[in-house]
């Protein structure tokens, strides 16, 4: 048996209620890893191509790499791997809190869902134990309650719980998967495929440990990794501010996103919803995974106001951009009440944040009126609108029920013109990271395999300054603000990585933020797994991994003529950072296909596909 | 001569501004004798602009020049 890998795959039919365990192969492992890489080779081999999110035959991928078995640092995570509602096709989502490491515990790497359950029911797996259990009682039960619930009607509350809400439950496209309650699952909505399967939570902890290649070596890497990863995040302050300390660096840059991004500045704004304003306001304190040595996660506290009253996980640097700069709204307090609704509900921060702020410019253009939204008065600035509407998009009702298939969906029932506002790539909301600052974000949300999207490709931290990848040639300078040299390098070389740590699985906050190399990461890999790969193979595998998640986009149906610019990013900032500068878009996308070596179609080519050992 | 210096989120505590606004510096100070004069983290000091144009440590400054320093981002998400 490889080690770090059970080399099992369970598979549950929620139409049949059969479960079975399933060999992975070792040549599998050692080609995809694991995670997202694996997960998309699965979807590749077992689906057929456009098939509708919501049929009953789309597989539900929860999927483990290596680092889930020993306590590597930020390791506790794992992959979500379907069709998404949004795009129609590949899409992942990673979370953290304790599932990877307890699934991995239970004695599999991965779990694959498929088919659909007559009735509500909710997975629970210990150890060989796999119960498919009645959850018709925990209908309409928040992210929250339904880890309560679950806890309480098992007795049994190590149980890590994978759940949806109600906006799982209602099928809204933009649905997430809550896990313990504090870690999300969020993009691309698969938290609706959830639903539309009757799955209303995966419930799991084992009592096994993974056998490894050398386990001293992978102990003491391990201590050693802990230990420097949190002396660096004291050093730069990620620990104390988390995520919200980027707000005035992002927006200094004139990278985030201000009113649906039509406007260039707002300092004013950004300090007020950034660290250390957000700390102290919020009364923030970090929230470690599993063992985290970083704990960017932030538990807040908030007593008064009275209608903002609430203690639990509090918003991050995307939803304060989403929901923050982007709706013109800078008090932290209503964003943090937003994305607590938001989060029990079980909807992405990030696309509801995005629904607002196009709703709101709808709203000032005409498109949408007070009859429209039963009164709910949809003017920037106004923090009722955000929390309003927020949770009208979260239950499917009012106003709000016309998000239910995504922006793109809305603007389509809103207004002919709205649609070529709508900020997105293969209908995934931008997060709050801005292409036109940060060059090398542009090839890389267009070309984004589950969308746009910066997480799977962090280059704007290469840009601004926090995060470096020596090991592909990326340093400090490698690019330079608004110049097209080494722009689609870099965005190659962020979405492989981010391909990679999605497979291993692995936080990216390890590497981007808390100074743990991919070197270093490669040291426990190999203690782990004994298979002495360097930093070149593990990228290469990452390639990889990405590939084939374009594969899917393209028998979906993508390509060149949908890796666009949304019209929005054609406009030319007239103040601040990026004033007078536009993306050289052509010539990013010329440089960006040669150096992925993909033909004028988008699709990879013969030599490409045999260079990664990949057949079309 | 004096310069106008901002200093966000985490770099704010080390600003050292007169009634004005301004810092003084010394002829022939670069970014990074005056990021040392501040006592800010070096090591963190690696966004930097000059009136609304990227630099680095050892860019020369000038009377009246306006300079950025940003923390880095760290974990953009």
């Amino acid at each position: 048996m490889a080690n770090g890998y059970w080399q099992k795959l369970l598979r549950v039919d929620l139409s049949t209620g059969a479960r079975s365990v399933e060999p992975l192969a070792e040549a599998d492992l050692r080609s995809f890893i694991g995670g997202a890489g694996l997960g998309a080779e699965i979807l590749r081999r077992e689906l057929p191509p456009k098939l509708p999110a919501f049929d009953p035959r789309n597989r539900l991928i929860f999927a483990t790499g290596p680092f889930q078995g020993p306590a590597v640092p930020g390791g506790a995570k794992f992959s979500i791997v379907g069709i998404s509602p949004l795009s129609g096709t590949f899409a992942d989502t990673a979370a953290g809190a304790s599932w990877g490491i307890s699934l991995k515990e239970a004695g599999y790497d991965v779990l694959l869902v498929e088919g659909r359950s007559a009735h509500p029911v909710y997975i629970q797996i210990i150890d060989d134990r796999v119960e498919i259990r009645d959850a018709r009682h925990l209908m309409g039960r928040d992210t929250v309650e339904t880890v309560d619930a679950i806890h309480g009607d098992t007795g049994d509350t190590r149980l890590s719980v994978a759940c949806i809400g109600p906006a799982g439950e209602r099928q809204v496209a933009i649905a997430c998967v809550a896990v313990d309650k504090h870690s999300f699952g969020g993009r691309c909505g698969l938290g609706a495929v959830m639903g539309a399967k009757n799955l209303k939570a995966v419930a799991v902890r084992g009592t096994r440990k993974v056998p490894v290649a050398d386990p001293g070596r992978t102990q003491a890497l391990i201590k050693q990794y802990q230990k420097a990863a949190h002396d660096a995040v004291l050093r730069n302050h990620f620990r104390e501010n988390g995520t919200p300390g980027l707000c005035e660096t992002a927006e200094g840059l004139g990278d985030m996103p201000i009113r649906y991004w039509d406007a260039d500045v707002w300092p004013e704004g950004a300090k007020r919803l950034g660290a250390p304003n957000y700390t102290k306001v919020l009364q923030a304190k970090p929230l470690p995974c599993q063992y985290c040595p970083t704990g960017c996660h932030r538990r807040i506290r908030i007593s008064e106001p009275s209608e903002y009253e609430l203690a639990g996980p509090g918003p991050e640097y995307e939803t304060l951009g989403m929901m923050g700069t982007n709706t013109l709204i800078d008090d932290p307090k209503a964003v943090a009440k937003a994305n607590d609704i938001a989060n029990r509900l079980g909807i992405d921060t990030i696309s509801a944040g995005a629904m607002v702020g196009f709703a709101m410019q709808c709203w000032e253009k005409g498109w949408v009126t007070s009859s429209d939204t039963n009164g709910l008065e949809l003017n920037w600035s106004n923090p009722a609108a955000l929390i309003g509407l927020v949770a009208q998009i979260g239950r499917r009702e009012g106003f709000g029920a016309l998000f239910a298939e995504g922006t793109l969906g809305a603007a389509r029932r809103i207004h002919p013109d709205a649609v070529e506002t709508v900020v997105h790539n293969k209908g995934l909301d931008y997060p709050a990271h801005d292409p036109r600052a940060c060059l090398s974000l542009a090839p890389t949300y267009v070309t984004g395999t589950r969308g746009a999207c910066h997480f799977r490709g962090p280059c704007e931290d290469v840009e601004m300054g926090g995060f470096f990848l020596p090991e592909a040639g990326i340093t400090q300078g490698t690019v330079r603000f608004f110049e097209r040299a080494n722009q689609s390098y870099v965005a190659v070389k962020c979405q492989d990585l981010g391909a990679l740590t999605c497979s291993l699985v692995i936080c990216m906050f390890m590497i981007d933020g808390s100074e743990f190399s991919l070197t270093s990461q490669a040291e426990i890999f190999n203690a782990i797994t004994g298979w002495e790969w360097g930093v070149d193979k593990l990228l290469e595998a990452g390639e990889r991994a990405f590939t084939v998640q374009r594969i899917l986009n393209v028998r979906d149906g993508y390509g060149a003529a949908t890796d666009v610019l949304p019209k929005k990013m054609r406009q030319v900032a007239t103040e601040g950072f990026r004033a007078g500068k536009a993306i050289p878009f052509e010539a990013l996308m010329q440089d960006y296909y040669a150096l992925r070596g993909w033909d004028e179609s988008g699709a990879p080519t013969a030599a490409t596909l045999a260079r990664l050992g990949l057949t079309a | 001569m004096r310069v106008k210096v901002k200093l966000l989120s985490v770099f704010a505590a080390h600003a050292r501004e007169d009634a004005e606004g301004l810092t003084a510096i010394p002829e022939g100070a670069t970014v990074r004798t005056l990021a040392e004069s501040l006592s800010l983290p070096m090591e963190l000091v690696r966004i930097i602009t000059v009136n609304g144009r990227q630099v680095y440590l050892d860019e020369p400054l000038a009377e009246g020049d306006c300079i950025y320093l940003f923390p880095p981002a760290l974990g953009g998400g």
